[in-house]
């Protein structure tokens, strides 16, 4: 049981770190579902079988799929010069990383209760427990995914 | 000592179990292909295969000689992991769904808690076999092709779920076991009429069978994300969607259908019945529809089934509450 889960842990960091590194934007994506999967498997592992589903439906199924979908319409070499010729705002990265560092600290130091799987089974006690005890880390990343939506906006625009 | 040799025989018998009841789903699903060459050349005015064997029964063996015998090749231009990898996914991906549908109360493989889920993945995940076959063959057809099915199939996955939540909403669970219980004062095909008529459109689009074919129409795309296969592989692609034909219709048996519930009959033959008669409509279907342009499609389910599923819904939990 233990080694299963190492086992699936170490396949959705590897393929997380092959998201990153990977120059081709195609293959990057295909390992991002890679890393979507193990991960839904760490839940059905832990016992919570409707996050790790709705996690393949949602991610795996339909979101990707569409990424993947844009990427074969879009003209590849554009896409591709983009992305290497990108200059980073630090001022944006810095702010973006301090609020990674906010959400851990929050994780590791704050919290009582580390384990969100074990309390929840239901939608019901999901929703209930994401909007009580987590509401913090919920607003954090809210704010961490609009931002990263500001800068993907900046950059195309840039682009043009 | 007792306990562990029980344990090894109901270890062995549960295997031959679902080897066997997965042998009789491929051979069905080959089977098909004759059944429904027959079948449209019945309703077209000829006889259809009549060569090979008893009136033409072993034409499948022909067949499968000829798939069997052919060059595998791999094409030296393509992406050749992700090439292979395609049609395994293809034919995996839906035979998996039969281990969830309950045959009678007796005869099933596994009992899921997420059942109706279950179904939703498998059927999210063999997007990624058209995806990986038009990708990685490298050609402009497949590519074509593999565009045309994606869209499809994304916009009919939305309300393909969406309609199954009436019937979930009504029986309180994902289990299929407890939606089957729930049909036996009154089918699920009489209060979850437009569920119905919604789920089999987006059933139809999963398993691209006619009038819903745009990847692999014959005449503009050349056969469309299949192009670059041969031999088994193509194969595989082949008795993969007739798989996944008898899925669909199992499962609308399942959940629309009663199940297994019905008079005097035993209850195997009442859900092969529903399930056969439901397959000779596919096949009907294909004999009798045109096939729409490619846009009407996409215009058709989200115009109109969309908001057809999410009223149907949104009326089924009115009821819900208010009895």
């Amino acid at each position: 049981m233990y080694l299963i889960f190492y086992f699936f842990s170490f396949l959705t960091i590897l393929f997380t770190f092959l998201t990153i590194i990977q120059s081709n934007l195609m293959y990057s994506l295909f390992y991002f579902s890679m890393s979507v999967l193990t991960t839904s498997f760490i839940f059905f592992l832990l016992g919570n079988y409707f996050i790790g589903s709705l996690q393949i439906i949602i991610y795996s199924g339909a979101i990707l799929v569409l990424f993947i979908f844009v990427i074969m319409l879009l003209n590849y070499d554009v896409v591709k010069n983009g992305i290497h010729n990108m200059k980073f705002n630090y001022l944006y990265l810095s702010f973006l990383i301090s609020l990674f560092f906010c959400v851990l600290y929050k994780i590791f130091f704050i919290l009582k209760i580390k384990y969100i799987v074990h309390i929840t089974d239901t939608l019901h006690i999901l929703g209930i427990n994401l909007f009580k005890p987590y509401l913090f880390i919920i607003e954090l990343i809210s704010i961490l995914l609009l931002s990263i939506v500001l800068i993907v906006f900046l950059i195309t625009k840039n682009k043009k | 000592m007792t306990s562990i040799n029980y344990n090894f025989i109901n270890i062995i018998f549960c295997f031959f179990k679902t080897l066997f009841i997965v042998f009789i789903i491929v051979f069905c699903g080959a089977m098909l292909s004759f059944i429904e060459r027959r079948v449209l050349a019945l309703f077209q005015n000829r006889y259809g295969p009549n060569r090979v064997g008893w009136f033409g029964l072993l034409q499948i063996v022909a067949d499968m000689i000829k798939m069997l015998f052919k060059e595998d090749w791999v094409p030296s231009f393509s992406k050749s992991f992700l090439f292979i990898l395609a049609p395994i996914i293809s034919f995996i991906s839906l035979l998996l769904v039969m281990s969830i549908i309950p045959f009678t109360d007796q005869k099933f493989i596994i009992n899921l808690n997420i059942g109706v889920l279950f179904f939703l993945i498998m059927s999210a995940l063999s997007v990624y076999s058209i995806l990986f076959a038009g990708w990685s063959s490298n050609n402009k057809y497949a590519l074509l092709g593999s565009i045309r099915a994606i869209a499809q199939t994304l916009s009919y996955e939305v309300f393909l779920g969406l309609s199954l939540m009436g019937v979930v909403a009504q029986s309180h669970s994902f289990n299929l076991f407890d939606i089957v219980y729930s049909q036996k004062k009154i089918w699920n095909i009489f209060p979850q009429f437009f569920g119905f008529i919604t789920f089999f459109i987006a059933g139809l689009a999963l398993c691209h069978r006619h009038p819903f074919d745009q990847p692999e129409s014959e005449q503009e795309l050349a056969d469309g994300y299949h192009i670059e296969y041969s031999g088994m592989k193509f194969g595989m692609f082949f008795i993969g969607q007739y798989i996944s034909m008898i899925v669909i219709a199992s499962m609308i048996t399942v959940l629309f259908l009663g199940g297994w519930y019905g008079p005097y009959l035993p209850k195997f033959l009442w859900f092969f019945f529903k399930t056969f008669i439901l397959i000779l409509f596919f096949i009907l279907l294909r004999a009798s529809l045109p096939r729409p342009r490619y846009d009407q499609i996409l215009y058709f389910g989200w115009i109109i089934c969309l908001p057809i599923t999410l009223l149907n819904l949104i009326f089924t939990a009115f009821l819900i509450l208010l009895y």
